[in-house]
This record gives C-alpha cells, structure tokens and sequence, in this order.
C-alpha cells in the first residue's frame, strides 16, 4: 500500500512581537511543520504499523528549506521524500493544481497512491480547501476532518472516525482515497535517535514543477498585519466607581442596554 | 454581470440570518450588476456549474461551513476562480470587481488583505451564529449568545468565579472562557473562547480577569462591543477593549452589579 502526506512548512509564531496595528514580518521566525500535516503523517504512520508493507511518501512544496520538514517526516517514520520546487505566494488553485501535478510524478515513480493525506487547514493561510481542491482535480473520493484511521479485516477497506460537531462518525471507505487529518484521537508519535540519523542522510527528490496556465496564481497578498485598536478604546483606570458609570452610560448610548 | 449568493432560506421562503448577512456583502459589492440569491437546499456543485458555465458570474458568496467549502472548492476548480474561506470582510477597489479579501490568517491572530485577478471570484463568508431570541438560560451555547461574560486566570475558581457569574445572571449572559480556566477544570470544555475554543461575536463581550492571549483574541476579537477588565493596565485585552477598566475584579464586580441591575436588554439590535 502506498500513502502521499502532503506536508507545509509555516512560520511558527511562538516567538512574534507585534503590535496592534503593526504589520508582520516573517524576520527572525523559526519555520515548523503546520501542526495538522503532522497529525496527517501520524494518521498514515499508524496504518503502516499496522500493515508494515506500506511505503509513506512525504510531499512538500517549497524553496530548499522546505526540506527540514521532508527531514521531520522522515525522522518520524515516512520511507520517502519528495520536494515540489516553488517559491513565493501562490493561491490555493495553483497550490493544488501543481501539488496534483506531483502527484502524478510520484505515482509513476512509485505506483498509485492508495491514500493521499493532508492536514485539514494549515497554520499560516488556513482556508482548509486544498484537500477539497486535490480531490476534485485527481477524482478520488474525499474523507474530511479524521481524528482516526485503520485497516479492516477486508484488504479493500479503510475505517475512519471523523470528528463531527457533536462527537465521532465511524465509516469504512474503498480506496483510493483522499483524507484531511485533524487532531488524533491518540498521542503523536517522537522520532528516535536512530531514524533522525538516517532521516540526515537520506535522499530528497526534488520535483520540478511545470506549469500550465491554469497552475499560476492569480491571487497576490497586499498585506498582513495585527488588527488595529479599536477605535473607541476608553480606558479607565483611576476611578472604579465612575468607571462603571460611564461604562453603563455608554452602552445606553450604544443602544445595548436600556433602563 | 451578476454576483450569485448562496444561503440557506427559511421554509417560508424568508430570510434566515445568514442569509441576510450574505446579501449585506453582496449589496454592499452590487451598484449596478444583478444579485441573484439561492436557496441552497440540497443544490451540488454540478447544479451550480450548470448555471455558471453558461455565464460565469464575478461573484459567488457562501457562508461558511463544511460543505459550502466542497462546493467552493470544486466551483473554483472548474471555473478557475479565486477563492477564499473565511473571510471577514470584501472590498470591491474599481468598476472591474477587483476583490479586496479580508481574512485571518496564521491561527487567526493576523489579518491578511489579499486581491485576486481572476474573473470569477468565491468568497466563503465567515458568519457567527447568534441566537434571534434574546431570552436566557444557563445552557446556552457561548456562540449563540448575545451577552458573553468571559472569566479568565485571574478570576480563580472561589469568590471571583462567583462574583463574574452573579454579573452573568445580572445582565442575562452566558458564561465563557479563557483556556486557562478550561484547562484547570473550573469550567467546561464546551465553554472555551479561542483558537482551540469556539469562535464567538456577541454583541457584547465582558473579559474578567482575561490577560488576552493572542489565541483567545483570535475567537473573539469580531465581537461587537469588548469590555475589558483587569487589574493590570498593560493586559494586551486593552487594546483591544471598546470600554476597560483597569482595577480589581473585587472591587469592580460588586459596582457593576449592583449598577446593572436597574438595567435591561435593549431590544433593537445595533
């Protein structure tokens, strides 16, 4: 069996000062593995355990240090890596086309994909629609929102527990499938000693993307930036007693309250 | 050229208040084009691509959710369109629509403005839920309120607890909070605001003893009015806050309720 994680590298924001109104700028930030891809590689980790015959392929998208996070993949468990060379903003139509694109590239390389997983959203940009997009694109049936997925007894079959607003669904699907991963219902997995050594040394296959018309971006960022102080913003801090006083009197103005 | 909206329409044919909501944006987008709006029922994705191939519309707004997602997502596929989810906002600059969209980006604590150049745009709308009614009661869902009173760390789980949920009570609120109070098991689960949490926009939002955690910002930062209080005037919840006062929740709370208790609900939405 074979299973394609896609992966995406974002920024992590641990460490980001900003004031309100202040734009963001990437500068001095470490990059992370988006926190839902690494919930989708566990996902098809699990599955390998289960039938250890599986191959895990990690797909990325990105310039060269992209490929820290193909190493995280590997360190993890995944037994190939491959990078989709790109730089710059693109929109979620061009992500999707060009990451389709390498995915047939690495089918041919290595067989069809029986499962071709991803995090519900990312970090960073988070419109959570580029499973919706792969799934269109390739024709291959779309399983949103796993928390949990295994083999059954019958070789043609995956079960999976999605997370709904009120709870878990349980539902068995024929392959080959597309799955966005959310958070599992167990613990993610640490890489080990051994593996991260390997992972070091192993070999990225880089991709190079070819693309059509269709496969550029349309969309161009203009800005990001911390919402702004509100506008009002009056702030009392001397007098409690008149504080709540004008707080009330200005809700009445606001029409929230009345007496 | 037209801008088609989606929603989902009330048995009678009326308006639900997503409904209403989409057709502020597509209004607010319209001049002189035609808006067209669907019941979106049990439409699939061929339906609409049926209409739209014939004549692509500029526009296309959905609210968002699970399934409008699948349908924007294939829609943009096969018309190549630009899309968007969760947006917060659209902005139309020039005559030839060229979107402005403003949406969350990075868990929701930074805003992004993006344009697109494509000739058809979908936009998923970001729409809280909200309760029609104004009556109370214990159970009601935080994302459903009108009124939201928020405790945070520094409310503890004694006297300041009991203190932010007698103003609650006071003023028909419903009880939300920060994680920290979640995680330390003074409230439910199902009552956390935030990233990790429920999205909330009441009309009013009332922090108690709630620093402002970027995450927590991210699931409340669109209500309508924020008042903030806390002890400690650099709290990030301030620049934030419509209306805060800076003192002890101690002192503070029993003032507020006995205050508001003379006051009621205004029955007009702003």
């Amino acid at each position: 069996m074979n299973i394609i994680v896609c992966m995406k590298q974002v920024y992590d924001l641990k460490d980001l000062k900003l004031k309100a109104g202040e734009e963001f700028t990437p500068q001095g930030l470490d990059r992370r593995v988006n926190p839902f891809d690494v919930f989708a590689l566990e996902a098809a980790l699990t599955v390998k355990d289960q039938n250890p015959q599986t191959k895990v392929i990690v797909l990325s998208m990105g310039a060269e240090h992209t490929e820290k996070c193909l190493i995280e993949g590997l360190s993890m468990g995944a037994d190939k890596a491959y990078r989709l060379n790109s730089s710059g903003f693109l929109d979620t139509v061009a992500t999707s086309r060009r990451l389709a694109q390498a995915i047939h590239k690495i089918e041919k390389a290595e067989g069809m994909a029986d499962i071709i997983i991803t995090g519900i959203q990312s970090t960073d940009s988070g419109n959570g629609i580029v499973a919706c997009m792969l799934s269109r694109i390739l024709s291959r049936t779309l399983v949103s929102s796993a928390a949990e997925i295994s083999l059954t007894g019958n070789p043609s079959k995956l079960e999976i527990v999605k997370r709904c607003p009120d709870g878990f669904e349980k539902t068995e699907h024929d392959f080959p499938l597309i799955i966005s991963a959310t958070k599992l219902n167990h613990e993610v997995r640490y890489p080990s000693f051994p593996r991260i050594r390997q992972a070091n040394q192993a070999k990225i296959n880089i991709i190079e993307p070819s693309p059509s018309k269709k496969a550029m971006s349309s969309t161009e960022l203009i800005r990001i930036a911390k919402p702004g102080r509100r506008s009002r913003n009056v702030i009392v801090n001397d007098d409690v007693q008149a504080g709540t006083q004008i707080l009330l009197r200005m809700l009445q103005e606001d029409n929230i309250f009345t007496r | 050229m037209d801008i088609w909206v989606y929603a989902e329409k009330n048995r009678d044919g009326s308006l639900t208040r997503e409904a209403a909501r989409l057709w502020e944006f597509a209004e607010s987008l319209r001049r002189d084009r035609n808006g067209l709006l669907t019941d979106i029922g049990d439409l699939s994705a061929e339906d609409i691509l049926d209409s739209a191939k014939k004549k692509p519309p500029e526009v296309i707004l959905f609210a968002s959710g699970e399934k409008t997602k699948s349908l924007a997502a294939i829609l943009a596929v096969e018309l190549d369109a630009g899309v968007s989810a969760d947006c917060f906002g659209i902005q139309c600059t020039d005559k030839k629509i060229r979107l402005h969209w403003i949406r969350p980006v990075y868990d929701n604590s930074l805003l992004a403005e993006t344009v697109c150049t494509k000739n058809t745009h979908i936009a998923l709308m970001r729409i809280a839920a909200r309760d029609p009614s104004l009556t109370w009661h214990e159970t009601i869902p935080i994302d459903e309120a009108e009124i939201l009173v928020c405790v945070g760390r520094g409310c503890g789980n004694g006297p300041g607890m009991a203190l932010a949920k007698e103003l609650a009570k006071t003023i028909g609120a419903a009880v939300g909070a920060t994680r920290a109070v979640t995680d330390a098991g003074w409230l439910p689960l199902s009552k956390q605001i935030g990233q990790t949490g429920k999205y909330v926009r009441p009309r009013v939002y009332i922090g108690i003893g709630v620093a402002g955690a970027i995450q927590h910002l991210a699931g409340m930062r669109n209500s309508d009015i924020i008042i903030a209080i806390n002890r400690d005037s650099r709290a990030p919840i301030f620049e934030y806050a419509d209306y805060g006062i800076v003192g002890d929740l101690y002192t503070v709370l029993p003032i507020m309720i006995e205050d508001f208790a003379s006051i009621s609900v205004h029955k007009n939405k702003i």
